[in-house]
């Protein structure tokens, strides 16, 4: 399927590219804004997405639009110049080009100090960002991680990082960056990375590892076990899970309360809210009211500071987490999801 | 050389086989030298041009990564991740 207006995007696009190759004259390598080179990826997304469709084939139109999007990507490769400390746009036949790759292919040989790197279009751009722009940390969490040992505190590091480039992404409105993030992490660092990304985005990992600054370094990787632990009972819905894995936090969800857990909490965020509504109305059903009694209920349905862009409108991510506590082990866990210590 | 590449899909696969690699038939990355499929420096996994768009190839005796995960974790080992501190 198309988007609506993907006939007049498509000339935008066109336009945009012929822009380029007006600006580049007889120069070999231009310099561009960072706005353009997102502009320029999201042309490059339309196109890889809907070159083999048959109505781009068929279309005598769209197939040239297309051919003409093709020869660009074919011949002008963007990049990142560390020297200039700007986006460039070059010629796949400049010489510049051709050094890169006589130099990239020297580095299969001898450890370079520096770090290039080589990779497509879409993902690339995302990985200079990463790269050239500073994550922001609170400092309590920088201090918490640096003392663990070696080989947890990288995998630690590398996840409080990516988990905090997840928020700022959300408070960007650019979500499915984040959500490309969080499928990198799970590819990575399996469920335990999912659930660190999870649990320190909603506040409880977040204002838990703050803590941690005063700990002894031996104690500190057993603290975040315990809190782990304590954290069992803490399901996320997303709105890409499918049928058995919501069934299977519907089940785990039900045995919490039924087993009085200390806290049980269910969280969800804007398409997945539906969702989670709709285990909440079933778990209420089937958990006797002798049982709900015994704890502190809070409902969260309320707009959050997250963003999305729908048709260049941004609105606002609904928030709609259900949370049961009780004792004060359950006390301190919610106070954590509520940022106080 | 001081400048990262962000490439389309063809010129990467061809920039791939200049560099002295071979993209098997499955898209898995084939090192010509040693006839064996390249690996990620980071979760030691085969590398395929198929199923990991998000690799990436990087200076230094040619590491490969797969995504995003994989490029944090290299620079966080690196001592290479840009942290600003956030005021709370």
């Amino acid at each position: 399927m198309f988007p609506i207006s993907f006939s007049f995007e498509i000339t935008k696009a066109i336009e945009f590219l012929s822009n380029f190759v007006e600006k580049f004259g007889k120069n070999e390598i231009i310099e561009i804004e960072e706005k353009e080179l997102y502009n320029l990826s999201e042309v490059y997304s339309v196109f890889k997405k809907y070159r083999e469709e048959r109505v781009v084939k068929e279309n005598p139109e769209l197939k040239e639009a297309f051919e003409k999007m093709e020869n660009f990507f074919r011949e002008y490769i963007p990049g990142w110049d560390r020297e200039r400390k700007s986006y460039i746009l070059m010629r796949k036949s400049s010489t510049t080009f051709q050094n890169i790759i006589s130099d990239f292919l020297k580095f299969k040989k001898e450890k370079s100090k520096e770090l290039t790197f080589i990779s497509s279009l879409d993902t690339g751009i995302e990985y200079e960002e990463f790269k050239e722009k500073p994550t922001e940390i609170e400092k309590d969490i920088v201090e918490a991680v640096s003392k663990l040992p070696g080989d947890i505190r990288t995998k630690y590091f590398s996840l409080v990082t990516l988990s905090s480039r997840i928020e700022q992404l959300y408070l960007e409105g650019r979500i499915e960056k984040a959500e490309n993030i969080r499928n990198s992490i799970k590819s990575l660092y399996g469920e335990f990375g999912l659930r660190f990304s999870n649990l320190y985005q909603r506040g409880y990992l977040k204002t838990f590892m703050r803590l941690l600054k005063k700990e002894e370094p031996k104690n500190i990787v057993e603290k975040i076990k315990s809190f782990f632990d304590e954290a069992e009972f803490v399901f996320f819905i997303h709105k890409n899970m499918s049928i058995s894995e919501l069934e299977e936090i519907e089940r785990k969800l039900e045995m919490a309360l039924k087993n009085l857990n200390e806290y049980v909490a269910l969280h969800s965020l804007g398409g997945a809210t539906r969702i989670a509504r709709e285990i909440i109305i079933k778990i209420r059903k089937r958990i006797p009211s002798e049982i709900m009694n015994q704890y502190t209920t809070i409902k969260k349905d309320e707009k959050t500071e997250y963003k999305i862009r729908i048709n260049d409108k941004i609105m606002q991510i609904r928030d709609f987490s259900y949370i049961w506590y009780k004792n004060k082990r359950g006390r301190r866990m919610y106070r954590f999801f509520e940022g106080l210590m | 050389m001081k400048i990262d590449l962000f490439l389309s899909e063809e010129n990467l696969k061809e920039i791939i086989e200049k560099l002295g690699y071979k993209i098997d038939e499955t898209g898995v990355i084939i090192d010509r030298e040693t006839n064996k499929p390249v690996k990620s420096e980071i979760s030691k996994e085969e590398i395929n041009i198929k199923k990991d768009w998000g690799i990436a190839i990087v200076s230094g005796s040619h590491v490969f990564i797969k995504n995003i995960a994989e490029f944090s974790h290299l620079l966080t080992e690196k001592k290479m991740l840009k942290i600003k501190e956030k005021q709370v």
